[in-house]
């Protein structure tokens, strides 16, 4: 996984032309998880940051909150 | 370190001159304990004008767009539920030992250390319960947790349930989780303003 930017501990990674947003979906304690997104979402999180939160709501309202990350 | 100042309130509130000893058997009673902290939570919501059907909506708002808590909570409820906070730290616990920025952007869920403390109590020494108070998954915590206390409490909240962590299913507007457990919501913590030791030594 490459690390395009972080943000107050959301993370755009890239690998093999997939883009992924990791971040911590834990309540009271530490859960990451990682959303696959599209390419056009990755321009837009590097435009601006804040895109990478606001893109993170959207899938969790739509109910998905990604697959869990194993570190 | 208070004696579980949440569970405290309980008992005088509901049975008049009980004193913290008998909050301890109360808490150690087990699932009855729990209920008497959900009942506790939604009385104090009710009598600060929070009603049911109000609560509903704010729960099921699309996250991102969930009102603030200072719109919907009184200022003295919102100062009352974050002093223990400031009195007795934030803690969090997770199964291993924490490495760079605790939390994310909107803020990362913490408890207090009193409350915290009454839960390792009322567990005795078993991992499970602790994680069943807190609605997580069995085996989430490991066998020795880790307790993070994070110092600088300056940006604590009441979670309005649009942060990263708030989970649709289980969040509920007020402060308190679904089993009753107080919680707040503290900016991302770096490295070095945390500090962590094993649950059990």
């Amino acid at each position: 996984m490459r690390l395009i930017i972080e943000d107050e501990g959301i993370k755009l990674l890239e690998s093999n032309g997939n883009y992924y947003i990791e971040y911590d979906a834990g309540a009271h304690m530490i859960k990451k998880k990682r959303i696959e997104i599209s390419e056009d979402e990755a321009n837009m999180c590097q435009y601006d940051t804040e895109e990478m939160y606001n893109l993170i709501l959207q899938y969790q309202n739509n109910g998905i909150y990604g697959e869990d990350v194993i570190d | 370190m208070m004696a579980g100042a949440g569970a405290l309130d309980v008992t005088m509130r509901v049975n008049g001159s009980r004193t913290a000893s008998v909050v301890t058997g109360m808490i150690a009673s087990g699932a009855a304990g729990r209920g008497w902290k959900k009942y506790y939570a939604w009385n104090r919501f009710r009598e600060n004008g929070l009603s049911y059907e109000k609560a509903e909506k704010i729960k099921y708002t699309d996250k991102g767009k969930k009102p603030a808590p200072e719109t919907y909570l009184s200022e003295d409820y919102i100062k009352k539920h974050l002093q223990s906070f400031r009195d007795n730290g934030a803690v969090k616990v997770m199964p291993n030992e924490p490495r760079g920025t605790i939390g994310g952007k909107g803020g990362t869920f913490v408890m207090s250390g009193d409350e915290l403390a009454d839960i390792i109590q009322y567990a005795d020494g078993d991992v499970a319960k602790i994680e069943s108070i807190l609605g997580l998954e069995p085996g989430d915590l490991g066998n020795n947790p880790i307790i993070v206390t994070i110092k600088d409490t300056s940006s604590i909240r009441i979670p309005s349930g649009n942060e990263l962590g708030a989970w649709p299913k289980y969040w509920k507007p007020g402060g308190y989780t679904s089993g009753g457990i107080k919680e707040a919501v503290i900016d991302p913590v770096s490295e070095g303003n945390y500090t962590y030791k094993h649950m059990f030594e």
